[in-house]
């Protein structure tokens, strides 16, 4: 067993919703510094995850570390204190609340007895990364269109300075312009050290960002792969499909099987 | 007719306060605090046994309500609202209805059924213009004033005012953000103490303590609430503010007696008509 | 001590079928009730003001029934669309209204001071001493046949699709069943059911007034439905048992704790009573018994993924 130093890790992570478990024992990796994806066909258990990594589900067996710190037993305003950012999918702003007031929520809570200086700084770094949101503070997030809610959600989520940015489905829902801003975004956050790890159906603009791609289906890990050839490698379409259990030994690349025997 | 306008108002101001307080919980919380009539009455209680057992003067009698019955509301959601593991609405519904009757009969045990007042000097009413207002109608109207302003203020610039409203917007995405539920809960309900304990002073101040002037209440509270769409404080204000008139010149018309029928009769007909309220969302069944 | 016994089962008899309302409201269709008292009072009131009037029993107890489930569908139609929060309030103020009717339209009730000497029903043919046992009698059969209808409702096409309408009526809707329509209809029937219920009180008693249909019916009813298993008429007769026992059982409190006035020991009482409803919510909220459903396998381990 090598110390972790990973960003993230989830060792034999079993959890679900009453009586049935939607993951089966996960363990994985996201390295600092890089992008990791996290594919999968639909009702593979993605969101699960994210929601189990953020906190707000409870995993029924394993654990979960973050910079090899154990988080299992954090809660959600916990797990946020110790460094991880959280882009929801849907229900990602408040949506009674002004643009300054989500982005006000988003810093005051984790970064708590701070100078208003450093607020008003770090607002103004999201809203150089965000500026459609620049001209429009005063008004509801719930008048936002599908994009600009996007925005202000990832700016809510990076304005406290989190270390490792956790994203549900960044480009869901939005006209190809969105999509290139959020994951331009994505890129220009982790090039300032942020750790990221993004679910994304989006595959051809995840890759384009992304270092590394874990492939869950149906609850389980399947494999690990570097970004630049995971959508050439002959095996992820099967894999996709629920047709093999497991990268084969031939394709070259890192292996990550579903128990904890690999190195 | 004018005097009776008067009297609304102010009638509606009192109203407001555990309106402004069902409101909030029922934001925060997503149910109907349905022992809000016996926090009314607990909180009167307090001020009488403060102002008769400690002597203390109304001005001090009344702050000391208000703490005590903000502790005391602390202490049911810690004790009592916590615990429930399916805290589904409905059985937190009925829980407050627990509640209610355990305070209710809690402070029978101590103090009877007998009729008390609080021990306050009489003032003369005030004449302007052929309209009367009496020291407790003026009263009313500051503190309830002086009380909104407070918790407008409360809301709209604090953090803990942001906290509360982020959590009624959306309870996952607050806590992912940082917010602390339980202890925003807590406030919550110490704000919600604080609010109807001064209603109750007020009740008992233009008349009497006993252990249902609370319940008599409770229909027009909850009607002021849920016409200014239940979870919106301010629309609680101007719902209470509307039931306070509607009541108070209805009773031009029909018996005094029957002043919670006509809110009755009020809250059935803005539920059939528009059950969100005037700013509220309505909530369909799940 | 017969006597006692008697007047205790009586009572169960009472407050089974107030359960058995609630159930049907509450655990069945998903309703909830918090104005039990009012409808309760409605029926008694009803009962008692028709007999005084010279009508006989039977017929009374006929009127009173259909009137407090008629009040019940109109009180339901109200908040027929809404969460379950807006019955709750709708139902407790008018509970609250009735009493205010009870206590001020003295032509009609008698206000405080009540109605006197009801007639009982046959109290000429039976007389005397036998009257008591022969009322308890008639009580328990009206129970069993109650929960006989009660339980071919509940196991009918009708009780599922109320079940279905609890659970979740957006689905229920579109699978085309009437959710408005049954909704009230459950209503009604919980309401018939207090209406009888009532009646008998008013034969039982001979006389009430408005103070007795107070909010202590409704929380005992839903303890004695939640202890039960909210849904299950046979957990019913368990938990009104349960309730009844400590409710007697504490009615010795007196004796134990000698310098308690008679009002102090009734407000303990009640004090208790409440806290038990909230213990129970707290510790036991599934109660004791589980509702009729056809058993469903539950997997407990996720299929294994196909080769």
């Amino acid at each position: 067993m090598t110390v972790s130093a990973e960003a993230l890790e989830m060792r034999d992570v079993c959890a679900g919703y009453g009586a049935s478990d939607i993951l089966a024992s996960i363990t994985l990796q996201a390295a600092r510094g890089r992008i990791t994806t996290i594919a999968g066909p639909n009702g593979a258990g993605k969101s699960t995850l994210m929601k189990t990594l953020v906190g707000l589900l409870r995993p029924r067996l394993g654990q979960i570390l973050t910079d090899g710190r154990d988080i299992t037993h954090l809660s959600p305003p916990q797990r946020a204190l110790a460094g991880l950012g959280y882009v929801p999918q849907e229900r990602n702003v408040f949506k009674n609340l002004t643009i300054g007031e989500n982005l006000r929520i988003g810093f005051e809570f984790i970064r708590r007895k701070v100078a208003d200086k450093e607020f008003n700084a770090a607002r103004e770094r999201v809203l150089d990364l965000f500026p459609d949101l620049s001209a429009r503070l005063g008004e509801a997030a719930g008048t936002l269109s599908g994009g600009q809610r996007q925005m202000l959600a990832m700016g809510c989520a990076l304005i406290p300075g989190p270390t490792t940015l956790l994203l549900d489905e960044p480009s869901a829902g939005l006209s190809p312009r969105y999509v290139t801003t959020m994951l331009d975004a994505v890129a220009a956050v982790n090039r300032a050290g942020v750790t990221v790890i993004m679910i994304e159906q989006n595959l051809i603009e995840a890759m384009r960002v992304s270092h590394d791609v874990i492939l869950l289906v149906a609850g389980g890990i399947r494999g690990k792969w570097d970004a630049s050839v995971f959508l050439s490698d002959p095996d992820v379409r099967s894999l996709f499909l629920g047709g093999a259990k497991e990268k084969s030994a031939g394709s070259g690349q890192e292996r990550v099987s579903d128990d904890a025997s690999a190195a | 007719m004018m005097q009776a306008l008067l009297n609304g108002l102010v009638s509606g101001l009192l109203i407001a306060l555990p309106a402004i307080a069902l409101s909030l919980t029922y934001g925060i919380l997503n149910f109907a605090n349905f022992s809000i009539g016996a926090m009314i009455t607990t909180g009167a209680y307090l001020a009488y046994i403060a102002n008769t057992s400690l002597g203390a003067p109304i001005v001090l009698a009344a702050p000391l309500a208000a703490v005590g019955l903000a502790l005391i509301a602390i202490a049911i959601q810690r004790g009592v609202y916590r615990r429930i593991r399916n805290a589904d609405h409905v059985t937190l519904l009925v829980a407050s209805m627990g509640v209610a009757f355990v305070l209710e009969n809690v402070l029978r045990f101590f103090y009877g059924a007998d009729v008390r007042t609080l021990d306050v000097p009489v003032a003369r009413p005030l004449i302007w213009h052929g309209l009367r207002l009496n020291h407790e109608q003026l009263q009313i109207a500051v503190v309830a004033l002086s009380a909104m302003a407070a918790v407008a203020f409360l809301l709209k610039r604090t953090r803990l005012g942001r906290a509360m409203r982020a959590i009624s917007d959306d309870p996952d995405l607050a806590e992912v953000r940082g917010i602390e539920r339980a202890r925003t809960v807590d406030w919550t309900w110490a704000i919600s103490g604080v609010l109807t304990a001064l209603a109750g002073v007020m009740i008992a101040l233009d008349g009497i303590v006993d252990p249902l002037i609370g319940m008599n209440y409770l229909v027009s509270v909850f009607a002021a609430a849920v016409i200014g769409g239940l979870g919106n404080p301010f629309g609680a204000v101007v719902g209470a503010l509307i039931i306070g008139l509607v009541e108070e010149t209805s009773a031009l018309a029909v018996s005094t007696t029957y002043r919670q029928g006509i809110s009755f009769v009020v809250l059935v007909l803005v539920l059939l008509m528009r059950p969100q309220g005037l700013f509220g969302a309505v909530r369909i069944r799940r | 001590m017969t006597g006692y016994l008697v007047a205790i089962l009586t009572f169960v008899s009472l407050a089974v079928l107030i359960g058995f309302a609630l159930n049907v409201q509450w655990g069945q269709a998903g309703m909830i009730n918090f104005g039990l008292a009012g409808f309760y009072g409605v029926g008694a009131y009803t009962a008692a003001i028709l007999s005084k009037q010279g009508v006989d029993g039977f017929t009374a107890a006929v009127a009173a029934i259909a009137v407090t489930a008629a009040i019940s569908a109109i009180v339901s139609l109200a908040t027929i669309r809404l969460r379950e929060d807006y019955l709750a309030i709708t139902t407790l103020a008018f509970s609250e209204s009735v009493r205010l009717v009870l206590m001020n339209e003295t032509w009609l009730t008698g206000g405080t001071n009540g109605i006197r000497d009801i007639p009982r029903p046959l109290v000429g043919l039976i007389g005397g001493e036998y009257y008591e046992g022969f009322f308890l009698a008639l009580c328990l059969i009206l129970v069993a046949i109650v929960y006989l209808v009660l339980d071919r409702i509940i196991r009918s096409p009708f009780g599922r699709a109320m079940r279905a309408v609890r659970e979740d009526d957006v689905v229920a809707a579109t699978l085309g069943k009437n959710v408005l329509a049954l909704r009230v209809k459950a209503f009604a029937i919980g309401g018939a059911v207090l209406g009888l219920a009532g009646t008998l009180h008013a034969y039982y008693f001979t006389y009430i007034d408005p103070g007795e249909f107070a909010g202590f019916i409704t929380v005992y009813a839903f303890m004695t439905a939640i202890v039960g298993g909210k849904g299950s008429n046979r957990g019913l007769l368990v938990g009104a048992c349960t309730v009844m026992v400590l409710l007697e059982g504490t009615r010795f409190l007196k004796d134990f704790v000698p310098f308690l006035s008679a009002q102090q020991a009734a407000s303990l009482r009640l004090a208790m009573i409440g806290a038990g409803l909230i213990l129970i919510l707290i510790f036991r909220p599934d109660g004791l018994s589980s509702e009729y459903r056809l058993s469903v396998q539950k997997p407990v381990h996720p299929a294994p993924i196909p080769d």
